[in-house]
């Protein structure tokens, strides 16, 4: 699937936006209006829901459990309980997470959580999933190890993700293309290649 | 006491995290939805403290009422041993009185951590 993300503008009214909060919003304008331009998705494969997010902050509900937290999206689908239940299993086993079922959010740490809200967003199976800055709440060090799993993660579930971040190393490390956004409170966000292969 | 029970569940429904309700919309959450697995839960430890404050108020002022008001309950009963000098019923009536509202609290904090399980250091 293709994500066309054309002349987006995102314009603030309350502080000067930085380029990747518009971004950030642009891309996901599935959940925000956005000021001009458009994102479409060419041809999504029917069947699915199209996108999942994952949040900088994690947003993970502290009221349910890893499990729980994990079949959200599923429950939302209307996907039946033990079905659920078996797949938010499998992608708590994939993400690492195993053992650690009926732990609440606040009983676990900042990669911890991170792995939880992406295994709840990848037990959607989206045709696309969106990440917002989704490592920068971490420390160096389980950043590093939260890309490599992501990429590891990415090479078994295989799906489109769009991901927003500050960090130009991370962008270059993780992704197959990469855009720079660069524009201030007034112009218009331009991409512009980081990476000319694929471009 | 009704009211400070309704004031806090509106406070409580109104400091539903922004957030939260975004991730729930992201997954396709509806209204109802939002509603019922967001702004609830969000709300749930203000309504069980609003509960327990007003419990407190309530027998309170259940027991003010019974001495000023009524010729029978604890109320009544330690106001009338008092003027007639009756210091052990006296004491019967405060006794009770005690323990009732040391009842209501430990059975509201079994039931806020039954309600409240995510709630940390519960």
């Amino acid at each position: 699937m293709r994500i066309v993300i054309d002349r987006v503008a995102k314009t603030y009214v309350d502080h000067q936006g930085h380029a990747v909060d518009a971004l950030r919003d642009v891309s996901f304008s599935v959940l925000l209006p956005v000021s001009s331009g458009e994102v479409t998705f060419e041809s999504p494969p029917p069947g699915r829901p199209l996108t999942a997010m994952v949040f900088q902050e994690f947003a993970l509900f502290p009221w349910r459990t890893v499990q729980g937290n994990v079949e959200f999206g599923l429950d939302e689908l209307g996907m039946a309980v033990a079905e659920r239940g078996r797949k938010a299993r499998a992608l708590i086993e994939m993400t690492g997470l195993a053992g650690f079922e009926a732990r609440y959010p606040h009983q676990l740490s900042g990669g911890m959580r991170q792995r939880v809200a992406i295994a709840r967003a990848l037990a959607v199976d989206s045709a696309a999933l969106l990440m917002d800055e989704p490592f920068s709440a971490l420390d160096a060090q389980t950043r590093q190890l939260m890309q490599d799993e992501l990429l590891a993660l990415w090479e078994q579930a295989r799906t489109t993700i769009l991901y927003v971040t500050h960090d130009i190393q991370e962008a270059v490390y993780m992704a197959d293309t990469s855009r720079r956004w660069s524009g201030s409170g007034r112009s218009t966000p331009t991409p512009a290649c980081v990476r000319p292969t694929r471009c | 006491m009704e009211r400070i029970w309704s004031l806090n569940t509106y406070t409580g429904v109104r400091q539903a995290d922004p957030l939260l309700i975004r991730a729930a919309v992201s997954f396709g959450a509806g209204r109802l939805s939002v509603i019922r697995k967001v702004v609830l839960p969000s709300a749930l430890p203000m309504i069980v403290a609003g509960l327990r404050l007003a419990a407190g108020t309530a027998l309170l002022l259940l027991v003010a009422a019974e001495m000023i008001a009524v010729e029978s309950g604890v109320g009544f009963l330690v106001l009338h041993a008092g003027n007639i000098m009756a210091t052990t019923k006296l004491m019967v009536g405060i006794v009770v009185l005690s323990l009732l509202g040391v009842l209501s609290h430990w059975g509201l904090g079994r039931l806020e951590r039954a309600l409240i399980p995510w709630r940390a250091g519960t």
